[in-house]
């Protein structure tokens, strides 16, 4: 390899890793108010959701919109954020899409159509039939009251709260690794974020669970303030020394350092389009993306349809472990009805325990 | 959910069309502008003005291709002027220097760190940070967004051959500056 060539290959690299760090909040709405302030107040959240479903399914389903010379879209794909719990056609009052039955953030309000960020929240399930591998997912969620214009530390801190409280609608098997700690606050400066928390919470989980549940708040806390890797540290109110007994509170956290020690911490399988639960038109191709690290790139993937299998198939990353990939998976164009499409990798040594996978259920009407 | 609906309104259509490329191109986008300016929030708003513009003028592009053209262009523009008018630049060599990429904040090792002395990511992005503006966006543009010759030329407003000259200058400077810290 020349000079030149490393140079380049280690350029690449640096600005991939630096440029997926970004998780930008999201501002459609902002830019269509704008764009005809005079229609603003009619402006429905749940169309201009629909509308945006609509168009991801346009882009990934082969339009491939601005990228005409073929370029790869950015790690971390194309994954705008859709609220959980999309609203139907026809309502004018919108829910928040993701209320948490726990905490102070979970009343509905009477807020305007279109107010709340899309916040990235990170939570904590076992990856595939052997529950003692317990790594991360995301999920989009909203918190009342937390506007795209709210500051890093309301962002952050209604984060973190959600990580830590909320189970996402349709989903189970996540982790409550958080029961009996309370958040307290949470500070951000440009060089560190503060978590504060009331005890060191329970020791009931491994240690290897106990360090994955600390980087769930590290991986979340970042995402939402968006300004990339900031060390992230932690303080008990009770005065303890360490979460969960293990995980001391005198050291910063952070994420790993490169996107090919992700595995460390990021479930291996995710899937990133369609969003949980996200309503997709009849009538147009449906592609499945995601974001992989998985042995020689391989993976499995079924399509059921009111929880029976109707499609097979396997797929391949765009780079094999411990590189994170990414994924698509072309499903074509379905008949109305609830689905759920699983991706899986079926265990190397014995080819039929499933080491990785998640489901992601969508409805196409 | 076609481009033109049954009102056949010029507005629909822009809407649609805003948000079709909004799905495709906001966190990429977002992403490049952060990469030339190191501010997220500065990045955001840079991008959403270049939605908001392109709203405006979508009847005269009208064509996905043009639109990203468009986008990115505007982006670029917005970003340089937002560098020139606040000695960004500074604060982008600090951010790198004293910000969480700085071996002294850092928590982990990196692997490319060990695998390519000397080209660690730090230090790489320091060396661009170093960079004049123009050597600098070329070599996003050609190593972030892969985009080729014609398209970064197009991009910058500059010639093919201009943008040969900024990369391999480019490279050469971040070779330089890397073997320097």
């Amino acid at each position: 390899m020349s000079d030149d060539e490393r140079t380049i290959a280690a350029l690449r690299v640096a600005l991939d890793e630096r440029a997926a760090d970004i998780e930008p909040g999201d501002r459609l709405d902002d830019i269509l108010e704008r764009a005809h302030p005079q229609r603003a107040a009619r402006m429905n959240r749940s169309w201009v959701l629909l509308a945006a479903a609509a168009a991801v399914l346009a882009v990934v389903a082969g339009v491939r919109l601005g990228l005409p010379d073929g370029s790869q879209p950015v790690p971390g794909g194309i994954d705008r954020p859709i609220p959980s719990a999309t609203p139907s056609l026809g309502t004018t009052a919108t829910e928040p899409p993701a209320t948490p039955s726990t905490t102070s953030t979970s009343t509905p309000t009477s807020t305007t159509a279109g107010a709340l960020a899309i916040l990235p929240v990170y939570y904590a399930a076992p990856i595939g039939d052997d529950a003692r591998i317990v790594r991360l997912y995301r999920e989009w969620l909203t918190a009342s009251g937390v506007t795209p214009r709210a500051d890093d530390q309301v962002r952050a801190r209604a984060a973190v709260e959600l990580a830590m409280t909320a189970t996402p609608p349709g989903t189970d098997g996540y982790l409550r690794t958080w029961d009996g700690v309370d958040l307290l606050g949470v500070s951000v400066t440009d060089a560190r974020i503060t978590i504060t928390l009331s005890g060191p919470g329970t020791t009931a989980f491994p240690e290897d669970t106990e360090r994955v549940a600390v980087q769930q708040l590290v991986w979340t806390a970042q995402a939402a303030v968006g300004k990339g890797t900031i060390p992230v540290r932690f303080e008990l109110a009770d005065g303890s020394g360490a979460m969960f007994g293990t995980q001391p509170v005198d050291r910063t956290y952070n994420r790993p350092a490169s996107r090919d020690l992700y595995y460390q911490d990021l479930a291996p399988i995710w899937v990133t389009t369609p969003t949980r639960g996200q309503v997709l038109p009849a009538g147009r191709s449906v592609t499945v993306r995601g974001e992989a690290c998985v042995f020689e790139a391989t993976m499995s993937w079924e399509l059921l349809r009111d929880g029976s299998v109707v499609d097979t198939g396997s797929a391949m990353a765009s780079v094999g472990a411990p590189g994170r990939g990414t994924y698509e998976i072309g499903l074509g164009s379905l008949e109305p009805g609830s689905y759920a499409v699983r991706v899986f990798e079926l265990s190397a040594a014995d080819g039929r325990k499933v080491s990785a996978e998640t489901t992601m259920p969508f409805t196409v009407r | 959910m076609t481009a033109m609906g049954e009102h056949g309104s010029a507005q629909r259509s822009a809407d649609d069309a805003v948000t079709e490329l909004y799905a495709a191109h906001w966190q990429p986008l977002v992403r490049l502008a952060w990469l030339l300016l190191h501010d997220a929030g500065e990045a955001e708003e840079i991008v959403q003005d270049a939605f908001v513009a392109l709203h405006a003028h979508w009847s005269d592009l009208r064509d996905p291709v043009a639109a990203t053209a468009y986008l990115r262009k505007t982006v670029l523009n917005r970003s340089r002027s937002a560098l020139r008018h606040r000695g960004v630049e500074e604060r982008w060599a600090a951010s790198v220097r004293g910000g969480p990429d700085d071996p002294g904040t850092r928590t982990g090792a990196s692997a490319e760190d060990a695998a390519v002395a000397g080209l660690s990511r730090e230090s790489l992005l320091a060396a661009l940070a170093r960079l004049p503006g123009r050597q600098r966006e070329v070599l996003v543009l050609r190593y972030y967004l892969d985009l080729g010759e014609a398209q970064i030329a197009e991009a910058l407003d500059i010639s093919p051959g201009s943008v040969k000259t900024h990369a391999s200058r480019g490279l050469a400077a971040l070779r330089l500056g890397t073997e320097r810290t």
